[in-house]
């Protein structure tokens, strides 16, 4: 009965989004849903109205996410993941090592910000190619490149995770609470 | 057919009545009531021609003294005149004895209440009961000024108020007897006057400084849709600051002693008036006076600026964060807006101007803007405006549960549009485990010790099953109110356990009630008369909505279905005008079930308008 978060914006199920198209979607839809247009009506059109509103914001804030959309798509294609699998991927490994020290060193850094932008960049390169392969990936959408893309996704998530360490790192340097 | 019947004038209300609905800015220092005349929203002056409500109130023995009249009295009677009252809302005894910026009033905690009370002279009251005071006063102005009964109110707060702050407002005014529409931010409130007024769209920086709070919120304007993309801020930082760090220098600079209530008072008013003075002036000559003695000094521009600097650079702080949660940079922030009392300070429009790299806009007085944006959110709440805009608001703090070792697990980030629900499963840790303990978090930082404690409940009855068996679903909701309830359920048996999160230290339902019911002189007489009230103007309110409804949308439904709504609707009308609520209530209920379908078909419809009205090309 419930629509899947393509089907409410009307988009093509894949993984490359147009933005700004999906942001104005987005908007379109809740014009029309948002409680606030029904605080007049009765309880169960408001409660109605509520739900639509919070089934639009989760969908907008799945697909507008890299690591969310990605983990959407394999759900989607009913795409199995045993918890959280560890990488068999010894070369990841490594990277993720190797990030983590480049992490850890920026905090000791004489001048620390630039080393840390330095890293930040690198990490969003990285991320930006996966979600490059992410695209053809979920558009061949075979058990075999379904199987890749769940672990790039892995490794996506990864990423953008320490990424958000950098920011909070970087928060921490600035001085900003 | 029997649907043309139902719409015959005399017997439904009248159509597209205009109800009377205001906005409150319940501030630190004054609050204000506006609403919308004519068209056009504008703040309600009292019978002395004044705006602004000082937001003091004395107890006396024989009454309740509310505005300019109790902050006058503030320095002669300090421990029954409560001032800057919204700084102990939500807040617990701890936090603020552990916060020496608060006066010293004397509080204590009631056996089986958290919430502190103020001793006064009149008995205990609680910061719920105080900020009710002014609220009752802004209303009855309102009623007066507008001549009628007020159908509902928006009233603000800051952004960055966490949950229990804002539950407290809404105990608030539940107490003055105010129906809350909306609690809506008091900078979202700032943008939407700025931008109904001047039409301007793009990326508006609002800056908040008010008496005792600070917050910043980015706002994306783009036809009619108010977009709040980030918002940041402090609860405990704002014009009072300012004052405080005066008074310190004062004390210093004159040695004075400071134990008593009395004393300290008067240096607050000494600073708060020298810094007012330095709006316009280079310089200003403090004169404090104990006993017979009088002291002279000199405060300049320099020495103010100095003594500020460190709190300004604070808000320029959170500023940063603000735009980097929005992932914008100072170019490409169109407008800022400057509300608040405190943003007349100098040294704050330079700051923010140099920080931001353009002038910051201050067309609407800043003290009033925050109650005309809500006046206007209030006005389309209460269906006075059909095309009415939109505003879309975040949560300001992350929302999270504890788990092993005192760590925070976050369930809604910062920032996220609301309303919002967000499920996450948890499991046992122990074989045998029948109970699990759900504590509620709201704040950023990765340790239970360093976040704000919202609530504790216990989800029980799970069958034993080996540590790790269990699947319990812990779901977290957001209203437009930006307020939370939180539940849980255990999958494999679905025994569920839910709450309304009222935090720890808030007062309970059972109090607002008894409260409620001591306010009002005839008390039982009076809820008998306004619950039918209630009723009765609620079933107005659905019958006109359904009128509309199939006015416009009638096609959507088969003629045995429209038929099967409109008897219903007969029934509802006939007890409509009867003296009970409890069949008024039970009718509406039974109508509100006949048009559910009917709702859902509207609703699919336009959704459907709202998509199918974009084709790709529309796009840039």
């Amino acid at each position: 009965m419930d629509k899947d978060y393509f089907q409410l914006f009307n988009l093509q199920v894949g993984y490359a989004i147009e933005m700004q198209q999906l942001k104005q979607l987005f908007r379109e839809l809740q014009k029309v849903v948002h409680p606030d247009h029904f605080s007049h009506t009765s309880e169960a059109q408001r409660r109605m109205a509520m739900q639509k509103a919070t089934q639009i914001n989760d969908a907008y804030q799945t697909l507008s996410d890299p690591v969310k959309r990605a983990y959407y798509l394999l759900s989607y294609y009913g795409v199995v993941r045993e918890g959280e699998r560890t990488h068999q991927d010894t070369q990841f490994l490594m990277e993720q090592m190797e990030l983590r020290e480049a992490l850890d060193a920026a905090r000791c850094a004489e001048d620390p910000l630039p080393v840390l932008q330095d890293l930040q960049t690198q990490v969003r390169e990285r991320m930006q190619y996966l979600m490059q392969g992410l695209e053809q990936l979920f558009t061949e959408h075979s058990v075999e490149s379904l199987q890749k893309a769940a672990d790039d996704s892995d490794k996506l998530r990864f990423l953008q995770r320490l990424d958000e360490e950098c920011q909070a790192l970087e928060d921490e340097l600035l001085g900003i609470i | 057919m029997a649907l043309l019947q139902i719409s015959e004038p005399g017997m439904s209300s009248v159509p597209h009545q205009h109800r009377l609905a205001i906005g409150i800015d319940l501030g630190t220092t004054n609050s204000l009531v506006a609403s919308v005349r004519s068209g056009k929203a504008e703040t309600l002056a009292d019978m002395h021609g004044q705006h602004l409500l000082p937001s003091v109130v004395r107890y006396t023995q024989e009454q309740c003294i509310v505005g300019q009249e109790a902050k006058q009295s503030a320095s002669i009677d300090p421990l029954n005149t409560i001032v800057s009252v919204k700084r102990y809302m939500g807040r617990s005894l701890e936090e603020i004895n552990n916060n020496s910026e608060y006066i010293s009033y004397k509080l204590y905690e009631k056996e089986n209440s958290n919430v502190p009370r103020f001793i006064t002279v009149t008995g205990d009251k609680t910061a719920i009961e105080i900020s009710s005071e002014i609220l009752k006063v802004l209303k009855q102005r309102a009623e007066s000024t507008l001549g009628g009964d007020i159908s509902g109110a928006v009233i603000t707060v800051p952004a960055y108020f966490d949950d229990a702050q804002r539950q407290a407002t809404k105990d608030a005014a539940a107490l003055a007897g105010l129906k809350v529409l909306r609690l809506l931010n008091e900078p979202t409130a700032a943008a939407l006057a700025y931008g109904l007024d001047t039409g301007d769209e793009g990326i508006q920086v609002i800056y908040d400084l008010g008496g005792g709070t600070f917050d910043v919120s980015i706002l994306h304007l783009h036809k009619g849709i108010f977009e709040v993309m980030s918002t940041a801020g402090n609860t405990a930082l704002g014009g009072d600051d300012f004052d405080q760090t005066i008074a310190m220098w004062l004390i210093e600079q004159l040695q004075i002693e400071t134990q008593d209530a009395g004393i300290q008072r008067q240096i607050m008013n000494l600073a708060c008036q020298a810094k007012q003075a330095l709006s316009n002036k280079d310089s200003t000559e403090i004169t404090f006076a104990l006993d017979d003695k009088e002291m002279s000094i000199c405060l300049t521009k320099e020495i103010f600026n100095t003594l500020i600097s460190p709190l300004v650079d604070k808000t320029l702080l959170a500023c940063r964060r603000a735009l980097r949660d929005a992932k914008l940079k100072v170019d490409d922030v169109d407008n800022i807006v400057m509300v608040g009392g405190s943003t007349r300070v100098p040294l704050v429009r330079e700051k923010i101007a140099d920080f931001f790299n353009t002038q910051p806009l201050v067309d609407i007085d800043p003290d009033k803007v925050v109650a005309i944006g809500a006046a206007q959110q209030a006005d389309v709440l209460i269906g006075n405006q059909s095309d009415g805009m939109l505003l879309l608001d975040v949560i300001p703090l992350s929302l999270g549960l504890e788990t092993m070792g005192g760590l925070v697990e976050k369930i809604i980030p910062r920032n996220t549009t609301i309303p919002v629900a967000k499920a996450q499963d948890f499991t046992t840790f122990k074989d045998g485990q029948t109970a699990l303990a759900v504590h509620v978090m709201q704040g950023e930082r990765e340790l239970v010790l360093d976040c704000r404690s919202l609530a504790r409940f216990e989800l029980r009855g799970i069958p034993p099953m080996t540590a790790g068996a269990a699947r319990i679903r812990v779901t977290f909701e957001v209203d437009t109110d930006g307020l939370l309830s939180v539940s849980a359920q255990e999958n494999t048996t679905g025994i569920s356990s839910c709450i309304q999160v009222k935090p720890s230290y808030g007062l309970s339902d059972n109090e607002i009630e008894t409260m409620l019911r001591d306010s009002m002189e005839h008390a039982q007489d009076d809820i008998i008369a306004r619950k039918l009230r209630e009723q009765q103007v609620e079933a107005d309110r659905v019958i006109e909505a359904l009128e509309m409804a199939l006015e416009e949308d009638g096609n959507l439904l088969s003629a045995k279905e429209k038929e099967e709504i409109s008897r219903v609707l007969i029934e509802l009308l006939a007890v409509k005008n009867d003296n009970e609520a409890e069949p008024i209530k039970y009718h509406i209920e039974k109508l509100d079930h006949a048009t559910q379908v009917f709702a859902q078909r509207r609703m699919d419809k336009s959704i459907n308008q709202a998509l199918s009205g974009h084709s790709v090309i529309d796009f840039e």
